[in-house]
């Protein structure tokens, strides 16, 4: 017999947990520390050194040799130009260690934590079906994941326009690449984050452990950093669609698999 | 989908293996509407296993299982909403109140806002909760975290109800008042009820019938009062001055009874028929025993359970 989602226990179990993680600290510091640290910190020590564009430009010679902007105006001096580089394209992949990390921990409380506070076995015995648990837990750290992103976007955007001027640029935040990037990209980052979680949430046992191994997720994503700081890849819209597709498609996969071993028995008894 | 079973719950031929470990094994047993099923066993004995079984957390590696007439894994939604499930641990949320917590189970059990709204403030009133239902749970003791999470079990207003060790973390007036509570819900609402525990004078209490695990297996199943029938544990009970002791015996072995020595001046006599009782005491007044009292000791789920493991026990050892 097919019986349609139960729409009412999904939402009644995100509520819930959002409810939960609102009123957790060990899942707010790291949720709030983190971006603000990863997305706040490096323009706010631009603007201390706002009156050095020069010396700053002496240090990114190497890279700004090999990449010219695209965003910066064709007048700006090299300075203004590092300035640019660094706002617009070296700090973005730090953007999605944020979705990553916020969905991972968020998670991490929605399924292994549950089953550390005993609530875990009280939730397998309601009047659900694995797929409305599963969706459950993963709503509730996905939204997490896109409002913290959309918020830490919003402050960045704030902080950079306010360098940008410091620097005598004009505000170019929101622009295309960092659109894309924030409503495409960092979703999909999220997806993958916490489907990871939630696919060795039946094997680990501990708040602390999940989140430990979800941080293998950020991996790659150190990568595109050190792509960023080297010039190798810079960020533009064509090479941030495709990206997102990939991750996309990766969360799709991780789920479909994820979803068949999302089951009672396996969630009851840890294999 | 459903049979024309009366059986609430029912249990064919039941394994459950994990591993190469048998946590219940060719379980079968039956509980009509109404009914009142005790699981005893030790610690890993399968109750719990069993409970899952039931309420379709857990497939069965073999046989069949039927609640409401349905295999609880297939149509396993469907079941849970018409049952309720009581852990040794409460499963209540600390970081919500009392009443976020029962708010949160009547959304999960569909229940309209109007009629949750009434189910929680009759189930607060009952539970004594109603002056504590917006504080936090991690603010509640052990008592009324138990009594919030009978409330939520209650809430959706189940036919069904597994309870499993609902007592064991309790302090003795709160077992007692949630003893007190199942027996309501048993005698004067007439729900179905198993329920698992280690607390034989709770399941003789509570229970109309009683299924006793031993390695996942069922060896004993029956009321508690035909399985304590099959002990022949009645002894005739003598409150006598310590001194007197040999005397007892003496008499005693004249007529074959054995003497169970118990302290405080006491003795238990084993093999004493009823309709001998007056004349053993005439015997050992006579003798000049001086008896302060005599009861006759019936035997109960206890010392059935005793006897049973007393025997595994023998059987272990040689």
């Amino acid at each position: 017999m097919t019986v349609g989602t139960n729409r009412g226990a999904v939402r009644a179990i995100a509520g819930r947990d959002l409810r939960l993680v609102r009123r957790s600290r060990a899942v707010l510091i790291p949720i709030v520390v983190v971006p603000a640290v990863l997305l706040l910190v490096p323009p706010l020590a631009l603007l201390a050194l706002a009156g050095t564009p020069d010396a700053l430009a002496a240090e990114l010679q190497p890279l700004l040799a090999r990449v010219t902007p695209a965003m910066a105006p064709s007048s700006s001096t090299p300075g203004q130009h590092a300035i640019v580089l660094l706002l617009v394209y070296v700090f973005a992949p730090l953007f999605l260690l944020v979705p990553i990390m916020v969905a991972s921990v968020t998670a991490a409380d929605s399924v292994v934590g549950e089953r550390e506070r005993g609530t875990l076995e009280g939730l397998l015995h309601s009047p659900t079906t694995d797929r409305e648990l599963f969706l459950a837990k993963l709503a509730t750290p996905f939204v997490v994941a896109v409002l913290v992103t959309l918020a830490s976007a919003g402050c960045y955007a704030i902080i950079a326009n306010t360098v940008l001027r410091a620097y005598g640029l004009p505000p170019m935040f929101p622009n295309v690449v960092w659109t894309v990037l924030i409503v495409w990209v960092a979703p999909a980052a999220a997806g993958v984050g916490l489907t990871l979680v939630v696919l060795i949430s039946a094997r680990v046992k501990t708040f602390q452990e999940a989140s430990q191994i979800s941080g293998i997720v950020v991996v790659p994503v150190v990568g595109l950093v050190i792509a960023q700081v080297t010039g190798l890849l810079l960020f533009d819209v064509a090479l941030l669609v495709g990206l997102g597709c990939v991750l996309w498609l990766l969360t799709l996969l991780l789920m479909r698999f994820a979803v068949r071993r999302f089951r009672r028995d396996r969630l009851i008894t840890g294999n | 989908m459903a049979d024309d079973s009366t059986d609430i719950v029912e249990l064919r031929s039941v394994t459950r293996t994990f591993g190469n470990v048998t946590a219940v094994d060719d379980l079968t047993c039956s509980v009509d509407v109404g009914g009142v099923l005790g699981l005893l066993g030790h610690n890993g004995a399968g109750k719990t296993t069993t409970l899952r079984l039931i309420s379709g957390v857990l497939a069965a590696t073999s046989g069949t299982v039927r609640v409401f007439g349905m295999d609880p894994v297939e149509h396993g939604a469907q079941v849970r909403r018409r049952t309720g499930v009581m852990l040794a641990r409460p499963p209540v949320d600390l970081r919500l109140t009392g009443r976020e917590n029962l708010a949160f189970v009547a959304r999960l059990y569909g229940l309209a806002p109007d009629r949750a709204a009434e189910r929680i403030e009759e189930l607060v009133v009952s539970f004594h909760l109603d002056d504590r239902l917006d504080d936090r749970v991690d603010h509640y003791s052990d008592g009324m975290r138990q009594r919030l999470a009978l409330a939520r079990m209650l809430l959706a207003d189940p036919a069904l109800l597994l309870l499993d060790e609902p007592t064991a973390t309790l302090d003795p007036m709160a077992a007692h008042g949630v003893r007190q509570l199942i027996a309501d819900l048993a005698r004067a609402h007439a729900r179905t009820i198993v329920i698992s525990t280690h607390d034989l004078i709770e399941a003789a209490q509570l229970c109309d019938r009683v299924a006793v695990l031993q390695r996942g297996g069922l060896v004993a199943l029956g009321t508690p009062a035909e399985l304590a029938g099959r002990v022949d544990a009645r002894g005739l009970r003598l409150e006598i001055a310590d001194a007197d002791r040999s005397q007892v015996a003496a008499v005693a072995a004249d007529r074959t009874y054995t003497v169970e020595p118990l302290g405080d001046g006491a003795v238990r006599l084993h093999g004493v028929g009823y309709d001998r009782v007056p004349e053993l005491v005439r015997a050992l007044v006579d003798a000049g025993v001086d008896v302060y009292g005599v009861a006759i000791d019936q035997p109960t789920l206890t010392d059935f359970y005793l006897a049973l493991h007393h025997d595994e026990a023998e059987t272990t050892d040689a």
